[in-house]
């Protein structure tokens, strides 16, 4: 009797789950020629920041910075649930380290296409879930779904956290929000857009000791890592203060703009992500969709104000950016064949930099 | 107010305590001095490594001492990579490892290098920058520099000594 009230969600979540892994799977097939493409394997995937977390998963957090030509680099700035989670991956599938890095990160970019399908089902309604799915699934930065990197773990976390808000789910968006702040600093941002729910919901809210935790539950990811900082090495702000390593420091902002004019391609990219977020943003206000702008603001102006490192990783990993986009191909029939066209080029020109060691991919 | 409620505000009442001493361990890192002066208060842009290498004076290797590869307070590594479970890569085509020997008079012994090579590399070993052997690598291997003796005179020299090797080829 139960199965036959029900039957319709159940298989409803099959089939998403079936449009998440066959797209994931085309991905994967795309990734695979630009591979080949490039004459490299699975093997050289793992660079750049995979080694950093790759140094988490062989013998944990730093005592002291050794690395970088000033001595100063670190791996506090990493958190610690991606790396967490490749151990385990390690530990069951007695992959080598290196791949094993690699298959998590490929693991959660499958759940983040699933969970970005359900995020847009609650927040946007009128589109399709293989129109959703296609947005995350090729977008121009999916590479670092790919690589080694949190950037997949995020997305899967922060689309399930912004969907169990929207369901006023609040005691599990507080929990899934931890799960972020342990992720990538800015998980943290879920705060805001929880915060914002709040207040747009606020003649229909019926407990608030359950919205208080919830919302308290948010920030524990980031706080445990900060604690366990403190007591590892000393600096609970490690994670922050070693950006200066990377050349990531209050201010920079200026000085990236300048490099943008002087034909920088790093930069030049990272101008362009930033850009997007902004127009990204542009797009929520006008869909009215203020918690998920709020998440953008604090997502895309925290690592901004350190200048464009990284930013494209930043933008384009983002859920109300990625639902941005959604909404405009679900609206303008002409723009999924234009986004997939350009993302291709766009992922074809990052897998040529990434195998032959460009920097300004990192 | 029932019992879920109660649970659920205590619940948060202890996250919020535990937020404030989390807040209280950032405002007080237990940090070394450079380290403060570097990334905290900013009141030095000079390089860490630079820091660190004045900081061996006050702390001399000991002969006899073993240094691992994930390093100890008496020893600086410089163009390494991160330390991994057995081992660490070097980066670029110039490794070291910087000692404060104090009396070089104290300091003498073997240099015996166990390296895993990649494909073919030519190394050439230098002590405060002296060249003291030169040979070329292959996959995993054992090699002892030409000058396996590492002599009073050798290691006299400006402090801190420096241990170099470089990957030249």
């Amino acid at each position: 009797m139960e199965s036959e009230m029900h039957p319709r969600p159940v298989k409803r979540t099959i089939l998403l789950a079936g449009t998440a892994l066959l797209l994931f799977l085309a991905g994967q097939g795309v990734e695979r020629l630009a591979l080949l493409a490039n004459g490299a394997g699975y093997a050289r995937l793992c660079s750049w920041d995979c080694r950093w977390y790759g140094s988490i998963v062989d013998a944990g957090y730093d005592l002291e910075p050794h690395a970088h030509a000033g001595g100063d680099a670190a791996n506090w700035g990493f958190f610690p649930l991606f790396p967490l989670s490749a151990r385990i991956v390690r530990s069951v599938t007695g992959l080598p380290r290196d791949l094993a890095l690699v298959a998590t990160g490929k693991l959660f970019f499958l759940t983040a296409i699933f969970c970005f399908i359900l995020f847009a089902r609650a927040w946007l309604p009128e589109c399709g879930p293989w129109v959703a799915g296609s947005v995350v699934a090729f977008h121009p930065y999916s590479i670092y779904g790919n690589t080694g990197y949190s950037e997949s773990l995020f997305l899967t976390l922060s689309c399930l956290c912004l969907y169990c808000i929207k369901r006023d789910r609040y005691v599990l968006a507080g929990f899934v929000g931890g799960l972020l702040s342990g992720t990538r600093v800015v998980g943290a941002s879920a705060g805001l857009a929880y915060l914002a729910r709040i207040v747009r919901r606020r003649a229909q809210l019926e407990n608030p000791a359950e919205i208080l935790f919830g919302l308290c539950l948010v920030p524990a990811g980031l706080a445990v890592f900060m604690a366990y900082l403190h007591f590892r090495m000393g600096d609970a702000l490690a994670f922050s203060h070693v950006r200066i390593a990377w050349g990531q420091e209050p201010g920079n902002l200026l000085r990236d703009l300048e490099s943008v004019f002087q034909g920088s391609t790093a930069a030049a990219s990272a101008a362009a992500s930033a850009v997007v977020a902004l127009l990204a943003m542009v797009q929520l206000a006008r869909m009215r969709q203020y918690e998920l702008l709020l998440f953008s603001l604090a997502a895309t102006g925290l690592p901004l104000l350190t200048g464009l490192s990284s930013m494209p990783r930043f933008v384009w990993w983002q859920a109300p950016v990625l639902l941005a986009a959604a909404s405009v191909a679900a609206r303008r029939p002409w723009f999924l064949p234009l986004y997939l066209a350009a993302s291709l080029l766009v992922s074809h020109a990052l897998y040529r930099a990434w195998v032959h060691g460009s920097s300004w991919v990192i | 107010m029932t019992a879920r409620k109660v649970l659920l505000l205590s619940g948060a009442g202890l996250l919020l305590a535990c937020y404030a001493y989390v807040l209280y361990l950032a405002g007080n890192p237990r940090v070394p001095d450079e380290y403060r002066a570097y990334y905290i208060d900013g009141s030095t842009a000079i390089p860490l490594r630079e820091l660190k290498r004045s900081a061996l004076c006050n702390n001399p290797y000991v002969p006899g001492t073993a240094v691992g590869h994930r390093g100890s307070p008496a020893a600086v590594l410089d163009g390494w990579s991160v330390p991994e479970r057995t081992h660490r890569w070097s980066l670029g085509g110039k490794s070291e490892i910087v000692f404060y020997v104090g009396d070089a008079g104290l300091f003498e012994g073997r240099l015996l290098l166990r390296c895993f090579y990649f494909d073919r590399q030519r190394v050439r070993v230098t002590v405060n920058g002296r060249a003291i052997g030169s040979y070329v690598g292959t996959g995993e291997d054992v090699h002892r520099p030409a000058v396996e003796r590492l002599a009073p005179d050798r290691t006299a020299g400006p402090v801190p000594a420096v241990v170099g090797a470089g990957a030249e080829e």
